[in-house]
């Protein structure tokens, strides 16, 4: 089976190569699970509209023989992410921050590491340099710490020190 | 979280796993910032802040409640007279160390850092102001000993201990079951002011090493015999004669300083299949040792060589102890003050063929044109002569050879180049 048709959420069927997608670990287990065995079967992604599928897919295809990333071992320590951003990668990132955080989601939702990644990288650089307070304007968060609470993290940030 | 104005903005924030992701791209100090943000993010941000840092006890004041997610890595100081100490930031009461009533924060733990010094150790019969440990212990009647090996008991995720001693320092008769990886090294803070002034004086030892490691043997996989400074030049050794049934990786990075007679046997170490030793003359590596070791497959080598016959004696000797090395690296320094004795150094080296190697790397530092055709001749590897292109040619399977360093006139280069590129060899000059 060389396609699969995926249908976003706005219903529209995009038909992809299986090799493009399979990055996807979300798609690989629903193509198998759901036993498709023709062209013709559709594999429904309800959190996925359909102009951030195409999104995916252009990562997905422009990553589609990089080699597969080691799977974590969940007795291991977390691993350090990884920093580099390829050129591609960079101007292909570069989008408005309410469709960065819909290739985000689509990301997670699909479990492609690499495009999540990618999109958390861009997010964390964003923050970079910023206050609590310039963090929580640009994301719209609300401060639900207590003076008593903020004030133990300044104590404990205080005696942290980089190893 | 009021994200009205983007839903996917906000429920991409939401999710613990894409907050953890964007955090962990962060550095240490935006981190810091993140946990400051709101409640969602200062759960998420620090233990991944606890995993970068490392929280200094020592001058600990006024922090009644102390976050248990970011004490993976502890420094704790039990002295207040160490100032030349890195990490150490004391001034206060030594005695008043609150870590000590942390269990919450001692069962995160997966490094623990503890400095202990002289004034700790002459303070041990004052009654501390106030303090119980996680065992419910009072401290008010019991010394430092107990003190430590409590804080050990209660960090049961710790499996790496590292010992540092001092001149004077006493056996704290420390002893746990859960040690894996134990590295231990003797400190002289004082050394360099020694001998200009006392060339002759000789320290103050009061503990024996092979007394403190045996106290964790049974757990042991992995043990580091560090860099010794207090055992002159004609100080007696130091001698190692404890089992450990299931040590696996032993290094010794100052074998001169060791009596090493009845330790590197099957008896004393069943399991040990990774040997790394350090020694400054080759022709003193084990010579009193006879008994072979036949679990030993990886031994890896730093020492140095005058060139002698002895040397190749011990070469031949070694190969002997060891016969079923796999894995053999060697780095050899040669040292020559007179004439050289090639032939000699080529025995040396030739000895180790005895091994049927499935891994093996030699570097070869201080040489002459004499030593690496001494050297190489005796592999087959290298010398433009005939034999030498020969055998580079043959070996033109191997992924990686480096010849890095060699000198040599412009033709053989020439001629050299010419033969890695006619045969497509990866020799990296």
């Amino acid at each position: 089976m060389p396609f699969v048709n995926l249908e976003s959420s706005d219903g529209d069927l995009v038909k992809v190569d299986v090799d493009v997608i399979k990055c996807s670990v979300t798609i690989n287990a629903l193509i198998e699970h759901l036993g498709l065995e023709d062209d013709n079967e559709v594999v429904p992604l309800q959190n996925v509209g359909t102009e951030t599928l195409h999104k995916v897919l252009a990562w997905a295809k422009h990553h589609k023989d990089d080699l597969p990333s080691v799977d974590d071992d969940e007795d291991d320590p977390p691993r350090e992410r990884r920093t580099d951003i390829t050129t591609w990668d960079a101007n292909f990132i570069k989008m408005e921050q309410i469709q960065l955080f819909d290739l985000i989601l689509a990301a997670n939702y699909l479990d492609i590491s690499g495009l999540l990644d990618l999109g958390c990288k861009i997010v964390a650089d964003m923050i970079k340099g910023k206050t609590a307070d310039e963090i929580r304007t640009m994301f719209n968060i609300v401060n639900d710490l207590t003076p008593q609470e903020q004030e133990q993290i300044r104590k404990e940030n205080e005696w942290c020190e980089e190893k | 979280m009021n994200s009205s104005e983007d839903p996917a903005l906000e429920k991409a924030l939401m999710n613990p796993l894409i907050l953890d992701n964007i955090l962990s791209h962060m550095d240490f100090t935006t981190l810091k910032t993140a946990r400051c943000v709101c409640t969602a993010w200062d759960d998420i941000a620090t233990p991944i802040l606890g995993r970068k840092g490392r929280i200094t006890f020592s001058k600990f004041k006024g922090m009644a409640i102390f976050n248990p997610k970011l004490a993976t890595n502890v420094s704790l100081c039990l002295d207040s007279n160490c100032d030349c100490l890195l990490n150490c930031r004391c001034g206060s009461d030594p005695m008043s160390s609150p870590a000590l009533i942390m269990l919450e924060v001692s069962n995160h733990l997966t490094e623990l850092h503890l400095w202990v010094g002289s004034r700790f150790n002459a303070r041990q019969h004052e009654a501390p102001t106030s303090r119980s440990c996680g065992s419910g212990q009072d401290f008010r009647s019991v010394g430092p000993s107990a003190i430590l090996q409590g804080l050990l008991n209660c960090a049961p995720k710790a499996e790496e201990l590292i010992i540092t001693m001092f001149e004077g320092s006493p056996d704290w008769e420390l002893s746990g079951t859960n040690v894996k990886i134990l590295r231990f090294r003797y400190l002289d803070l004082y050394k360099s002011y020694r001998s200009v002034h006392y060339p002759y004086y000789f320290e103050r030892v009061n503990f024996s090493i092979s007394t403190i490691l045996d106290r964790f043997t049974n757990s042991l996989e992995k043990l580091e015999l560090g860099y010794s400074d207090f055992v002159g030049f004609k100080s007696p050794k130091w001698i190692l004669n404890f089992s450990a049934p299931n040590l696996t990786h032993l290094t010794i990075l100052d074998a001169d300083k060791y009596d090493l007679e009845n330790f590197l046997d099957v008896t004393h170490l069943p399991k040990l299949t990774n040997l790394s030793v350090r020694h400054y003359r080759i022709s003193q590596l084990f010579q009193t040792s006879q008994r072979c070791h036949e679990e030993v497959k990886s031994l890896e080598l730093d020492i140095s060589t005058y060139c002698y016959q002895k040397d190749a004696l011990v070469a031949s000797a070694i190969a002997h102890l060891f016969p079923s090395v796999t894995e053999f690296k060697v780095k050899l320094k040669v040292e020559t003050y007179t004439e050289l004795f090639t032939t000699d150094l080529a025995e040396a080296v030739g000895s180790f063929r005895a091994w049927e190697l499935a891994k093996g790397e030699i570097i070869v530092n201080g040489v002459s044109p004499d030593v690496v055709a001494a050297v190489l001749e005796e592999f087959d590897d290298f010398e433009l002569t005939d034999r030498v292109r020969d055998a580079l040619v043959a070996c033109r399977s191997s992924r990686h050879i480096y010849m890095a360093g060699l000198s040599m006139d412009e033709d053989t280069r020439n001629n050299l180049r010419a033969l890695i590129a006619e045969w497509n060899l990866s020799v990296f000059l």
